[in-house]
């Protein structure tokens, strides 16, 4: 019993690590990608059917 | 405005196709920054930013250049074998650690995936390490890093991967230990690798009375974002090296403060001189 609860422990700690990685670490360089990505994308849209 | 009605008609007509077109466009620029931030190479993410900009546009039909149009349509293709002609060793490194599943796990753990108890016992061991090295006059160049690290730097050493203890760290730097010449590079409280050898600082403002060691120390910090411990082996003076900048004469109080800063453990400094010294840094 005490070995299980140990490892929902564990999983839930893996769980919550990989959250955070997701979430919070980088987060700023995270968002730059975002923000050109749509940026680079509205370019590429709006200049497709100009001529 | 034909412009903005084109952007709204792609958006109407498919949705989900823009929203997935985005995020998989942020997927392969946050790996491009990612990989540019590894190799040292932050300052070119906004020049590869413009650079793609520009090729969207040049390549554009609305601009009709045929020439500059087809160079940029194919400038992926292009910097790709560039970088595999220029940088064969390195590729090769890349492609190896991809299909490694341990660099894997290394790759998706948070910074350190330890406790913070467990940070402040390497500290701890840390300034121990250093302090006992100071006394002998034992010579130590310890490189703290909260990164991943430069592989070719790790690469030139050797890889341990083991728990940090004060003793470790001693029989490491100890003379007659075949470690002992090159650095030790510790993240979290990991020593990851030692024995590496690092980049001496070309900077003529060093004191002429510092070797070879403290150059190494204060070369590596110039390159890449880490803190440096810097024992001499003549004098046993203690020195922290950070963004090319030597500070010299620590005491294990100012080390632990520095070394819990570093780590992210602690805001301010809890020393009245180190307080002091962080306004005159500041």
């Amino acid at each position: 019993m005490n070995e299980q609860k140990q490892e929902n422990a564990k999983k839930q700690n893996k769980f919550s690590a990989v959250l955070k990685k997701i979430f919070v670490h980088d987060i700023g360089w995270k968002l730059l990608a975002i923000f050109s990505a749509a940026v680079l994308w509205a370019l590429s849209s709006g200049l497709s059917g100009l001529l | 405005m034909e412009f903005f009605t084109n952007i709204y008609d792609k958006m109407a007509a498919k949705p989900w196709a823009c929203a997935i077109d985005i995020v998989l466009t942020a997927l392969l620029i946050y790996g491009m920054i990612v990989f540019l931030r590894k190799n040292n190479a932050g300052k070119l993410i906004a020049f590869a930013l413009v650079f793609i900009a520009a090729g969207i546009v040049l390549s554009s039909e609305f601009m009709d250049l045929p020439v500059v149009g087809s160079i940029m349509r194919y400038g992926v293709i292009i910097v790709i074998l560039v970088i595999v002609f220029l940088f064969p060793a390195e590729t090769k490194r890349g492609l190896f650690k991809l299909a490694s599943s341990r660099d894997t796990h290394e790759q998706y753990t948070t910074a350190y995936d330890v406790s913070d108890e467990e940070l402040h016992a390497a500290i701890n061991d840390i300034v121990r390490a250093a302090q006992n090295m100071s006394k002998k006059n034992v010579g130590a160049l310890i490189i703290i890093s909260n990164q991943n690290l430069p592989e070719n730097i790790i690469d030139s050493g050797t890889r341990l991967d083991a728990v940090l203890s004060c003793a470790l760290l001693e029989s490491i730097f100890n003379t007659k230990a075949p470690l002992h010449d090159g650095a030790v590079f510790v993240r979290g409280n990991r020593i990851v690798a030692a024995g590496c050898f690092l980049p001496l600082s070309q900077s003529n403002s060093i004191d002429k009375e510092l070797g070879t060691r403290h150059r190494a120390g204060i070369g590596v910090s110039e390159n890449y974002n880490v803190l440096t411990i810097i024992v001499s082996e003549e004098t046993g003076v203690i020195s922290i090296a950070q963004h090319g900048d030597l500070t010299r004469y620590f005491d294990s109080q100012m080390l632990t403060d520095k070394l819990e800063q570093t780590y992210g453990l602690q805001a301010t400094p809890k020393t009245k001189s180190a307080r002091k010294r962080r306004r005159k840094e500041g």
